[in-house]
């Protein structure tokens, strides 16, 4: 048990430390209104604009993206990358 | 004459009912229309919701999101609310044109009855039906039975149908249609003791004087509408 989380942290940390692109998004799904911060990474280098490849990409799982708040090769702050949970680099 | 003073106001009265119903279901649906476009709809909240998370950027905790999206459920409940709301004021606004069209209906009836009634009152008899057998020699007037001899049967008929043409009839050719013979052969006193016949043998003087007009140097006329006579 211990031994899969270290493997998944060190999954983790090396797909962080490849330094992609980190976009910090804000979007949504209607009906009832559900509202999702988070994390994606798209490949570096930052593309001028972010937004078509990650609505894209949110729109495929089913969520309409309500903007881009950063789009940047650098890792998030732990405390961004607390508040986004589970949406951290799920999509 | 009060017959087409009558008719001309009853269609005057029909023109305003029209007209009057006609601006209430207008004032109402403007109003029903108004009531639909203005109030917010259930995504309204939503949308307010959806703006206050996108211009936040600090807004980002997993707490303040779940009390995002609680805050715009609770706004989608109060549009529920308000859409059933909107359909129990769209019933009352519907009694309500019911309700002005009956009070209006219900007053041009009242002044129309009223006009009748004052029209009854100045004219003495309201003559609603005659009914002539010439076989039988009755006469129906307003379900009052008359038994007339032949000769005034004959001339209450010459008479009635005078009316139904319009026509006026002097005493000589009252007494040329009953007798047969050209007007020129037929004096005008004949004619005249014939009405005086019928005034007398209908009995009341005063009902028959109402019933049957002279007027001077033209002749004589049943002094009733002539849609409300029958002849068999």
């Amino acid at each position: 048990m211990k031994l899969i989380s270290l493997i998944a942290l060190g999954a983790m940390c090396a797909s962080s430390a490849s330094a992609g692109c980190f976009v910090e998004y804000k979007a949504k799904q209607d009906d009832p209104l559900v509202l999702h911060y988070g994390f994606l990474e798209l490949p570096a280098p930052c593309p001028d604009d972010p937004i078509p490849a990650t609505a894209d990409r949110l729109l495929a799982a089913g969520w309409t993206l309500l903007t881009v708040q950063s789009a940047a090769e650098t890792d998030p702050t732990p405390e961004q990358k607390e508040n986004a949970g589970d949406n951290f680099l799920r999509y | 004459m009060t017959t087409s003073l009558g008719t001309d106001t009853a269609r005057g009265l029909g023109r305003v009912i029209a007209l009057g119903v006609a601006a209430i279901v207008v004032l109402l649906t403007v109003a029903a229309l108004w009531l639909f476009v203005t109030l917010p709809d259930g995504n309204a909240f939503n949308d307010r919701v959806e703006r206050i998370f996108v211009e936040n950027e600090a807004l980002t905790a997993q707490n303040d999101i779940q009390f995002l999206e609680i805050l715009a459920q609770s706004g989608t409940a109060f549009a529920d609310t308000l859409a059933s709301y909107r359909v129990v004021i769209f019933v009352l606004l519907l009694f309500a044109t019911a309700l002005l069209v009956a009070t209006l209906v219900f007053l041009v009836l009242l002044i129309a009855l009223n006009r009748r009634m004052a029209q009854v009152e100045a004219s003495g008899i309201q003559v609603r039906s005659l009914y002539i057998s010439r076989a039988q020699n009755l006469v129906l007037l307003n379900n009052m039975e008359f038994k007339l001899t032949d000769a005034a049967t004959e001339t209450l008929a010459a008479l009635a149908e005078a009316r139904m043409d319009g026509d006026m009839l002097s005493g000589a050719e009252l007494e040329s249609l009953i007798s047969g013979r050209p007007t020129s052969d037929c004096e005008e006193a004949a004619g005249a003791t014939r009405i005086k016949r019928l005034r007398d043998v209908l009995g009341n003087q005063m009902v028959t004087q109402l019933l049957i007009r002279n007027v001077a140097r033209r002749g004589y006329m049943l002094a009733i509408d002539k849609d409300v006579i029958e002849l068999t």
